[in-house]
């Protein structure tokens, strides 16, 4: 009979040699399958298993119980030398634990920002199927109004379409409620799928008997609050100036989240714009939103209507629709300076911090690899392998990572609203710790624990213990030329950043101090209103009136952000087609408002009676465009449907200077002037500066005569320009900020090796000193080498920044050049700073006295 | 006074009966044989880990059998610390028992 060999239980075995180390896997498995086999003879293979699972997973505890004890004395031990050098060396150690807790910092802001932005529109439950409608032109730019019939159309005509709704950001209207009336803007004017495509939750109300007619309004908490204090809003009736009209409140939304591109206080039907203006195919008015069903592909839903517009507006349409996922309206905007380019910048931005803070702790974890040599030695003679000195060093490294990662969370709270102010955003570390941040975190704190502590732990412990403990110290070139590297590395990266804020910051004051063509100076701008829209020419006088007014005229936008445009036809016109030209409607003294040059000193004038129906004034670049000789007296044809058919034929009375009406990011050209006070939304005063209080003062009691109801609101035309300019400001701030903390962290880095060389070249410095060499040439020699590291640094980011820069600069329309000096002024300043930082060390070595450095020879 | 538990003494007084033949399964079996229940071998690893960690015991290996699958056996041995320890707990208990009426 031939016996089997009785197999144990494979898995269970694998289990032990897991668990367990060589030697007790042997005995245990060993004494386990001796009794095993007697079972496995008598009672068969079945119960022999049995036993052998039960007995393992019963000794379980007691194995793992011993594995971590072994580990756990070892651990100790390790934590006690880590301790007993943390204290021993102070300095040395903070500097090391500074570096990485402000990495750490650095890094976790941009992580929670980068959340910030990248969760934008998620809160929607039908995120993934609400596109928004973008008009794609010919030249591949995006515009963010479409014409108002479209979405109806889509929703009628097309199976995949399940709801539609147009979002008008009305600019405002004063509001009633008995005693009580605020002015509210934007009111936003929509269709009744709104909120039942978008998830806004109804603290009152329910989305489907929100908005049933054109005399439904819907609010927020705040809003409701703010009007109906503790009462019940719903059924509430109130009133809009700007509609004329009652208003019933049907539903109140939760206040809406700041991560929301949609921002809105008031909601009611799109129906206020005008049965008319809705219906028509060729007005480009404002955004609109679509719904899709289930299982409906945006993207061949674009080509399928792609065609839409040559069918319904005119057979040579070169634009077309085209949807844009709800995911991508915040982050990708009409794709110019789009947000996401920021997000993946700053990423990065916080990688390369990061791996700034871990090249640190390996400059100066060697550094100071002298002072350890010696224990690392006496580890060895006792038996320690080098993948045990390996395991030490790297669990030092790991226990300062975690350390500063905890250290960095307390920093990052206290400075959270101080980066909130500077970049507008309302971050908060507990919100924001979500799961995906702190998990990120987590690997962000085990990478560096690993790729900090992986050179010196490999230097280290490579160390031969009868060198150290002879009191040699191995002086590796290899180790000390990937040391000058890791610094030049931290140096390139803090030059480029120095570059490109200086850049950012060159352009913005360049964008600030441009000439527009129109003189923004101490122009104070108030909100119009019905009210004074009534009795313009009086209220006119009383202002001009009060102390330190110069001028006011009044417009239906501001001049540096016009975006209208409308089709115009002139005599002597080879095409035929009418032509688009940005235009606005304006009121008497705009020119000298503005300190626009007029060509002949025509201007808009009362003395003319007929100004108001029929003059126009273009500017130069209109002349151009339209090839006129003798611009003066050239009838125009203004193709405007909303406007009295009798005002549609004008004649250009004089001409004026071409100038910026939108922001720096775009090209301006050929513009139209006309007088058409209805539309005015803004008031414009130009005030002496040296008597801005006392004309405010002035200037608000006149407002509050004509319009008690209305609030007085006023804002200075600059700080309206410079919000135009809002992400490009933000940017340039945060780069300030990373780029102080990058040069920090690489000072930190440089101080390090610094003393480390120091140290290494005491004996030829004493030896140096005895021969009669000077203070300072001795300090040359220290600084001289370092000198050499950051001029390296510089010649690579140069090149870099000057690519990545051009590529920056090119969004904007004018721009300065990059000139030479800006290089250099960075290269100085690193230059500086590397200096001062290298400097002390250098004079201490220089300084110390030769006899006590070669005492021991 | 750092008395050794009744396991750790069930043990180390079986290593000294079993002489030079102590290891996991002949300590099993004579415990087996002298109280008449059956421990586990994880109440024979845990008690022994720990007599082993004070220094009471040793361990060493022997050569391998084929019965186990080629691996070696580990002897036990008490050391003279570990007889102390029994001693000690020997003369404890006297004190203790001393003077506690009968029942």
């Amino acid at each position: 009979m031939i016996r089997r060999k009785p197999g144990t239980p494979p898995l269970a075995d694998r289990i032990l040699r897991l668990i367990l180390d060589m030697e007790d896997y042997k005995e245990k498995s060993g004494d386990l399958e001796e009794v095993f086999s007697v079972i496995f003879r008598e009672s068969g293979r079945f119960r022999a298993w049995i036993w052998y699972w039960i007995q393992v997973l019963n000794a379980l505890p007691c194995f793992l119980n011993n594995r971590l004890y072994g580990r756990f004395i070892l651990f100790k031990n390790h934590l006690k030398m880590t301790l007993r050098f943390f204290k021993r060396h102070k300095g040395y150690s903070s500097i090391n634990l500074t570096g990485l807790t402000i990495g750490f910092a650095c890094f976790l802001l941009i992580l929670l920002w980068v959340q910030n932005e990248l969760k934008f529109d998620r809160f929607h439950e039908n995120k993934d199927r609400i596109y928004r409608i973008l008009n794609k032109n010919a030249n591949g730019t995006y515009a963010n109004s479409i014409t108002y019939a479209l979405p109806p159309h889509l929703k009628e005509n097309y199976a995949e379409v399940e709801m539609a709704s147009r979002v008008c950001p009305w600019y405002g209207s004063l509001v009633k409620y008995k005693d009580r009336s605020f002015e509210e803007f934007p009111i936003y004017l929509t269709d009744p799928d709104f909120f039942k495509m978008f998830t806004f939750p109804f603290v009152q109300g329910t989305p489907d008997t929100a908005l049933p007619d054109k005399h439904s309004v819907v609010l927020t908490q705040k809003t409701a609050q703010r009007y109906f204090g503790s009462e019940n809003p719903l059924g509430k009736i109130i009133y809009m100036t700007e509609f004329d009209a009652d208003f019933k409140v049907t539903g109140v939304v939760a206040d809406i989240p700041d991560n929301s591109h949609l921002q809105f206080d008031m909601v009611t039907r799109v129906e206020w714009m005008g049965a008319e203006r809705i219906a028509r195919w060729a007005e480009w008015v404002a955004p609109a939103y679509v719904m899709f069903h289930k299982g409906v592909d945006g993207e061949v839903f674009n080509k399928k209507i792609a065609g839409i517009y040559r069918e319904k507006v005119s057979d040579d349409a070169n634009f077309e629709p085209f949807l844009q996922p709800l995911s991508k309206v915040y982050l990708y905007g009409t794709y110019r300076s789009e947000i996401i380019k920021k997000v993946y910048l700053f990423s990065l931005i916080a990688v390369f911090i990061l791996v700034m803070a871990c090249v640190n702790f390996m400059n100066l974890s060697t550094a100071r690899s002298t002072q350890r040599a010696r224990e690392i030695g006496m580890r060895k003679v006792i038996g320690a392998t080098r993948r045990l000195v390996i395991r030490q060093f790297l669990g030092e490294a790991m226990w300062f990572s975690f350390l500063s990662v905890f250290l960095s969370l307390f920093i990052v709270w206290t400075v959270l609203p101080a980066f909130n102010h500077f970049t507008g955003k309302s971050l908060s570390l507990f919100s924001g710790l979500s799961v995906a941040v702190l998990g990120v975190l987590l690997a962000a704190a085990i990478f560096t624990g690993f790729f900090a502590g992986s050179y010196p732990a490999l230097y280290l412990s490579s160390f031969l213990p009868a060198d150290t403990l002879k009191n040699r110290i191995p002086r590796s070139t290899g180790g000390l030329v990937f040391r000058k590297v890791l610094i030049v590395f931290q140096f390139t990266i803090s030059v480029g950043l120095i570059l490109c804020t200086l850049i950012v910051s060159r352009q913005m004051s360049f964008v600030r101090k441009m000439d527009l063509g129109f003189n923004r100076d101490h122009v104070l701008t108030l909100f119009s209103n019905p009210e004074l829209l009534k009795s313009m020419d009086v209220f006119k006088q009383e202002i001009l009136d009060c102390p330190g007014v110069r001028s006011m005229t009044s417009a239906a936008q501001r001049p540096h952000s016009i975006g209208q445009m409308i089709p115009v036809n002139w005599e002597g016109n080879e095409s035929e087609d009418m032509v688009s030209v940005a235009y606005t409607m304006v009121d008497y003294d705009f020119f000298k408002t503005f300190d626009m040059k007029i060509l002949q000193g025509r201007s808009f004038s009362k003395q003319y009676s007929t100004d108001p129906v029929e003059a126009c004034i273009i500017n130069e670049s209109a002349v151009k465009m339209m090839g006129l000789k003798n611009p003066i007296g050239t009838p125009i044809h203004f193709g405007h449907w909303d406007i009295d058919a009798s005002l549609r034929n004008l004649k250009v009375v004089d001409v004026v200077n071409d100038f910026q009406f939108r922001s720096l990011h775009w090209n301006s050209g050929p513009f139209l002037f006309r007088i058409y006070r209805p539309w005015h939304q803004y008031i414009f005063v130009k005030l002496d500066g040296s008597r801005i209080p006392e004309a405010l003062a002035g200037i608000e009691q006149v407002f509050k005569k004509f319009a008690p109801e209305y609030p007085f609101r006023f804002e200075f035309l600059d700080a309206a320009f410079g919000r135009q300019y809002a992400t490009e400001t933000q940017l340039m701030r945060l780069f300030n900020f990373f780029s102080l903390l990058a040069v920090t962290i690489a000072c930190l880095g440089l101080f390090g090796l610094a003393s480390y060389t120091a140290e290494q070249k005491r004996k030829e410095i004493g030896i140096r000193k005895v021969l009669g060499a000077s203070i300072s040439s001795i300090i040359s020699l220290t600084t001289k080498d370092f000198l050499k590291w950051i001029l390296a640094a510089n010649l690579i980011s140069w090149p870099v920044v000057y690519v990545l820069m051009s590529g920056w600069l090119t969004q904007f329309v004018d721009r300065v050049p990059i000139t030479i000096s800006l290089f250099f002024l960075a290269g100085i300043l690193t230059f500086v700073v590397a200096f001062l930082t290298v400097f002390f060390q250098a004079l201490k070595a220089a300084l110390a006295d030769p006899a006590v450095s070669l005492r021991c020879e | 006074m750092n008395l050794l538990s009744r396991y750790e003494e069930i043990i180390l007084l079986t290593i000294l009966k079993l002489g030079d033949e102590a290891y996991g399964v002949s300590i099993r079996e004579k415990i087996f044989q002298d109280s008449g229940n059956l421990w586990s071998f994880a109440s024979i690893y845990t008690p022994l880990e720990k007599l082993k960690r004070k220094g009471f015991v040793v361990k060493k290996a022997g050569s391998p059998s084929n019965e186990r699958g080629g691996k070696s056996k580990y002897f036990y041995t008490v050391t003279e610390e570990g007889k102390q320890a029994l001693l000690e707990i020997r003369t404890a208990q006297d004190k203790f028992w001393k003077g506690v009426p009968d029942f």
